[in-house]
């Protein structure tokens, strides 16, 4: 077991409050006031409780967060680097409206976690939310941030966009995040069970674990076929949140359609899963396969231990810890050590 | 219709009876093979489609679609103006009718022959 292996936690939550980003808004800006009243609701909502009401415990949940509160969380986790996303994005993501919220949270968020939280030398950093209602925006942000120490990515939730990320008028996010050297996250979203893609099912059970899933295939289609790898080759892509062994079974059916049909994707020079092997796979939600040999083909068949990361996604409420790495039985020691950090050294140039 | 094997290869038929945009499917050593006339460059291919056993031959030979990205923010230009191809009709695999490879992966292949006129005879090189 890889014991003293370099632990990144690739994908865990920064807790922001809203009135906290207001002091970060300028004071020209009327939404610096909207968002210091701290309104009951500013983005979509996102339904029911994921905390089983009560019954899963985060003490981060208790009360504010703080920016110490970083370091406790590395701790419990028993990580060295943390990569902290931002947990509004996750909801404003989904902002139907034509209005400035997505993009002066994004800004504040940067603001506020530059200013108290990303801490380099301390193993803290955050990527950038992008707002892609608004591309140009979205380029303006990392333009302004993306040098910023501690600054190793971009992040898109892979619910909200319409049309999806592959489409043409994203392509200036991609160009500027690869400018950057910076790689783009692509990170699940759509659970809430009241807004759902389909209405009417009843737990959260069935529209969380289908719809982070389904959120991220929609995406990793429309970028495949789309061509972004052809259009971007120097941009690295991160999938997040979803798990890993839908990943082999979806591109398998994804070639298959792509052989019948390859004229519609007339950038890709090979199958959509040549592509989809450089890319990388935060581990988390681990599942638990019915057959380690399952396990391990799948890992396999999607570019194996070189293409994944360890992600906690803490403090949300299906956490992985690192132990969820150093207990699939067939990883050697190094391919552990991959996945638990040298991976996400290389790739977010940590 | 077998073809007649000769020592320049084996003899198609004549060319006045292949025209551009024609094909005809004669059998060589056991096989089938498509023998296809595209402006006047002949192609053949095996007509037996590597995915479920279609008749590659019977399908649409046109040039290829290519993608040209002009760049960010901007539609792919799409123009059918690539190598010659044939598509299989069962399930649109669609093969280079030069190399014989699958349009879309390289690693499928289709075997092809050498195709020429000469004096008025199309021949298929074994």
């Amino acid at each position: 077991m890889a014991e003293n292996a370099l632990v990144v936690d690739t994908d865990a939550h920064y807790l922001e409050e809203i009135d906290n980003l207001a002091d970060y808004v300028d004071s020209s800006d009327p939404w610096k006031r909207r968002l210091k009243a701290k309104p009951d609701k500013i983005t979509p909502s996102n339904t029911p409780d994921h905390y089983l009401y009560g019954r899963i415990k985060r003490e981060e949940k208790q009360k504010e967060m703080s920016p110490s509160d970083v370091q406790n969380v590395m701790q419990k986790l028993n990580v060295d680097k943390i990569l902290m996303l931002s947990h509004t994005q996750i909801s404003f993501s989904e902002i139907g409206a034509d209005d400035r919220r997505p993009i002066v949270l994004a800004r504040a968020y940067m603001e506020f976690m530059l200013d108290q939280v990303v801490d380099p030398d301390q193993g803290v950093y955050t990527a950038i939310p992008i707002p892609h209602h608004d591309p140009e925006e979205s380029v303006e942000l990392i333009d302004d941030y993306g040098d910023e120490d501690g600054v190793v990515g971009v992040c898109l939730i892979t619910k909200g966009p319409e049309p999806p990320l592959g489409n043409r008028r994203y392509d200036i996010i991609y160009e500027a995040a690869e400018k950057k050297g910076l790689p783009v996250i692509f990170h699940a979203g759509g659970s809430s069970l009241d807004d759902f893609y389909i209405d009417g099912f009843g737990r959260f059970i069935e529209s969380h674990s289908l719809g982070f899933l389904w959120s991220n295939m929609a995406q990793l289609t429309s970028l495949l076929i789309q061509g972004i790898p052809e259009k971007y080759p120097d941009l690295d892509i991160v999938f997040q949140e979803s798990g890993i062994t839908w990943v082999p079974a979806y591109l398998s059916r994804l070639d298959a359609e792509y052989l019948k049909r390859n004229e519609e994707s007339p950038l890709l020079n090979k199958r959509p899963s040549k592509y989809a092997g450089e890319f990388y796979y935060g581990i988390q939600p681990l599942d638990r396969p019915h057959s380690m040999s399952y396990f391990e083909e799948s890992i396999e068949a999607m570019g194996g231990a070189d293409q994944l990361l360890y992600a906690s996604d803490y403090p949300h409420w299906d956490y992985d810890p690192p132990n969820s790495v150093t207990e699939i039985p067939f990883l050697s020691e190094s391919e552990q050590s991959k996945i638990l950090g040298e991976n996400a050294q290389k790739v977010f140039d940590l | 219709m077998t073809a007649e094997s000769t020592e320049d290869g084996v003899a198609v038929g004549a060319a006045e009876d292949l025209n551009p945009g024609e094909r005809r499917i004669v059998e060589i050593d056991g096989k089938e093979v498509g023998v296809f006339n595209v402006d006047g460059e002949y192609f053949a291919i095996v007509n037996r489609c590597p995915h479920r056993g279609g008749p590659i031959c019977e399908g649409d030979a046109i040039d290829t679609l290519v993608g040209e990205w002009p760049g960010p923010g901007e539609r792919i230009h799409e123009e059918y103006k690539g190598a010659p191809s044939v598509t299989c009709p069962w399930h649109g695999w669609e093969f280079d009718l030069r190399t014989g490879n699958h349009c879309g992966d390289d690693e499928i292949t289709v075997q092809t022959y050498i195709a020429y006129e000469m004096d008025g005879i199309v021949y298929v090189r074994k």
